[in-house]
């Protein structure tokens, strides 16, 4: 049997936004090719791929979890637990190694297993729920044209910003050290006991959703075989997670360190506090050298944001050639507004005090090999289950208590 | 709907685009005069202080 290969854009495709945005996005690479390095323009683009990837799946974190939780459906869930099985076994491996790219060794996601994770992992996933989307979910929904989802984004900035203003103290309350299970193990070890949690995961929405409706539900959209189906999409959650785990693999060795997204967000909010007349630099946390550093120079020389802004531009562009921008965005009324609100704030707050977010410290953090990374996963499915119970409040789709 | 959202889109993108240039224009690093480029230490090593192995979502 022959597969047909097709490149004629579906009807829909909006033919204005797909050349508007591919310009742009071939203009900004080019101006922070100049700017900075031709490295960070590689890592514009870099995000420019894991948004359209996001984009085309749609793949969130988000409605996975409510699914599995409300519905006993567990298909994302067990697409996020592959796509962090594949980064982990390309990320043990080699943060074990001595390769040092760039002159530096690479750098996982690591980061200390004590009170601010646990309270800022299940302050994110009760936000997550609140917000409708997670962090990585906010920008590919933003780049798809949702209004609603910029007002999660402009509250996600403040929540950070206040977030590194309360950090240091939070880093003084009962903590353990960073634990790398590499070190203590040894890498193999380390990689069997992560890959063996995932599969435990995966199995266990295997047996919820068997339990729930006696099998398995039928993949909705095949794995895309053509071409056309590759640049307009629809993609399958498996392929999304097995692109993902790769595209962060190439993050990994071209930034030095994992796919991140809410640092960004922090350092958004100070530059624009520091310009507002806010005496940031003056912080405990922004007077850290790194973050200092940072706060002070071009934020195209950060990747985090150039990375975010190719996210942004990478969905839109997606969203361009599906012919799906701002497709199903509601009027916006008060109590969703409310809850965008509340839902940007609990995110950004909990996302720097927790080390990241779904991306970060769930995603880097579990393929890294770090004990982090379980703790977020675990306090911020707690969260996302009682923000589950907050959504009827807000008009939202969510859980009707009984 | 939908041309609002594009409106709002739109305007969105202009906003952060200039925000961005404003932004690079303020921080981008001063010329270094040729001269003193030629006495200054490689960029190589420079970046080698105390960001390695640094990684944003990482413990500070």
């Amino acid at each position: 049997m022959s597969t047909r290969i097709s490149t004629s854009p579906p009807a829909a495709a909006d033919h204005y936004l797909v050349t508007f945005v591919g310009g742009f996005i071939l203009l900004a690479a080019l101006g922070i090719g100049l700017a900075i390095d031709a490295r960070q323009a590689f890592l514009f683009l870099l995000g420019g791929a894991f948004g359209l990837t996001l984009f085309h799946a749609s793949f969130g974190f988000t409605g996975g979890w409510r699914r599995f939780v409300q519905e006993r459906r567990g298909r994302s869930l067990r697409a996020q637990m592959l796509m962090v099985a594949a980064a982990a076994l390309l990320f043990i491996p080699l943060l074990a190694s001595d390769i040092s790219p760039w002159g530096r060794p690479l750098a996982g996601a690591f980061a200390p297993v004590g009170t601010s994770v646990v309270v800022g992992a299940f302050l994110f996933g009760l936000g997550m729920q609140l917000g409708g989307g997670c962090a990585s979910g906010t920008l590919f929904t933003v780049g798809g044209g949702q209004a609603r989802m910029l007002v999660v984004l402009a509250f996600f900035i403040l929540g950070s910003l206040v977030g590194t203003a309360h950090l240091p103290w939070w880093l003084t309350q009962p903590s353990l050290s960073s634990i790398n299970l590499s070190k203590s193990f040894g890498w193999v070890p380390a990689l069997a006991l992560t890959l063996g949690g995932l599969g435990l995961v995966a199995l266990l929405s295997i047996w919820v959703e068997k339990r729930a409706h006696g099998m398995l539900e039928a993949r909705s959209t095949p794995f895309p075989l053509t071409l056309r189906a590759w640049l307009f999409g629809p993609w399958s959650l498996t392929a999304a997670a097995l692109i993902l785990a790769g595209l962060n693999a190439v993050t990994l060795f071209s930034a030095g360190h994992p796919w991140s997204v809410t640092y960004a967000f922090g350092l958004w909010g100070a530059k624009i506090a520091q310009a507002a007349g806010v005496a940031v630099g003056e912080w405990t946390f922004w007077s850290w050298p790194m973050q200092e550093r940072a706060l002070n120079a071009s934020v195209l020389a950060d990747v985090t944001s150039v990375m975010n802004f190719g996210v942004i531009l990478g969905a839109a562009l997606a969203a361009g050639l599906a012919g799906k921008f701002a497709q199903g965005s509601a009027k916006l009324t008060l109590a969703p507004v409310v809850a965008a609100i509340l839902g940007g704030l609990l995110m950004g707050y909990g996302a720097r005090l927790s080390f990241g977010c779904n991306i970060g410290a769930l995603f880097g953090g579990i393929a890294s090999g770090s004990v982090h990374g379980w703790v977020w996963f675990a306090l911020a499915f707690l969260g996302s289950i009682v923000g589950m119970r907050l959504r009827p409040f807000f008009g939202l789709d969510g859980h009707k208590p009984t | 709907m939908k041309s609002r959202n594009t409106l709002l889109f739109g305007s969105a993108l202009l906003a952060a685009t200039v925000a961005v240039i404003a932004d690079h224009q303020a921080n981008a690093p001063a010329e270094i005069p040729e001269a003193a480029r030629a006495s200054a230490p490689s960029s190589e090593s420079a970046s080698q202080d105390d960001d390695e192995g640094y990684a944003p979502c990482g413990a500070i």
